[in-house]
């Protein structure tokens, strides 16, 4: 859980997993939606695997993600967005690496 | 073994422990009931409240034990929110029986906490409904053919729907004996081991395809 929760922590995951909720997107797709290095947005895409809230396949080339949260998980997701909760230091669209 | 399928293995191994440590205590209230050393109004209340708390458990990991992308046939984003929408409805119908086993009066907590729990696998089924009838992939949405994996199913999906399975046919076992009687519900038992067993070779399909 304590994965779940640093991984719930920075606005670039969580919009990543709300991006997820409209359904599986590839890599490249996830990476598009954000101004961030592929190698920030890669160490964002391990944090969630980490913490099991995304399941990744290999398509082809592509790696395609989908959402892998439980009601509780779910829940926890709108909580932080709705108080913008922020545990570690962001790395949002800034950090461009 | 990766770090992600380790707590994919302990996460699969909690639900399954807290899904038999419940189905216990159902057993325990019931097995009470029947030698006298728990009160008949206790046990029932003991059931409802536990069956209430496996539909919350059940619903809160459907979600989770997703089906990989390549071994789904319909439109993914309408089967992903189709299961989220069932998760959330099931957490919800699983906390307000649970609720309402605790709080009515004795002689309706089964028949209250069993229709409640019926009525949230009917909208469930309805929605699903929906989705199958209006989510038939357009040809730019098709999938599968690229995928360069074979599908695993989590074993943790299999656990969660023989859970439901079961839940749900019990709710209508004892919505049954409350409107038409003990003979009556026992008849269910035959439609809920065909299920059952179709579920059971669905399964062995599946993992006879992994290996």
């Amino acid at each position: 859980m304590n994965t779940a929760f640093k991984a719930l922590s920075d606005p670039t995951r969580r919009r990543v997993l709300e991006l997820l909720k409209q359904g599986p997107l590839s890599a490249g797709e996830l990476a598009d939606q954000f101004d961030v290095s592929k190698s920030t947005m890669s160490a964002h895409f391990a944090i969630l695997r980490e913490a099991d809230l995304v399941m990744s396949e290999k398509q082809g080339k592509s790696v395609v993600y989908q959402l892998k949260m439980t009601v509780l998980e779910d829940a926890l997701l709108g909580f932080a967005r709705a108080f913008g909760w922020e545990l570690t230091p962001t790395t949002t669209s800034e950090d461009k690496t | 073994m990766s770090t992600q399928n380790k707590k994919s293995s302990i996460g699969e191994a909690l639900a399954i422990f807290t899904g038999l440590g419940l189905f216990g205590g159902v057993v325990v209230a019931a097995l009470g009931k029947e030698f006298g050393f728990i009160e008949p109004d206790v046990a029932k209340r003991t059931v409802g409240v536990l069956f209430g708390a496996i539909l919350m458990v059940s619903g809160n990991y459907l979600p989770k034990a997703v089906m990989p992308i390549s071994a789904r046939r319909k439109n993914p984003a309408r089967a992903m929110a189709a299961e989220r929408f069932a998760g959330y409805v099931f957490v919800l119908a699983g906390l307000a029986s649970a609720i309402v086993a605790f709080t009515t009066t004795a002689g309706g907590v089964i028949f209250l906490s069993s229709m409640i729990g019926l009525g949230a696998f009917v909208l469930v089924g309805l929605n699903w409904l929906i989705m199958l009838v209006g989510g038939k992939a357009a040809p730019e949405q098709s999938i599968g053919a690229d995928f360069t994996q074979d599908p695993q199913m989590p074993q943790m999906r299999n656990g969660v729907l023989v859970i439901l399975n079961a839940l749900m046919w019990a709710f209508a076992m004892m919505v049954t004996d409350h409107y038409f009687g003990d003979t009556a519900s026992k008849w269910l038992l035959v439609p809920f081991f065909i299920v059952n067993g179709l579920l059971g070779i669905s399964m062995v399909r599946n993992k006879k395809k992994e290996e």
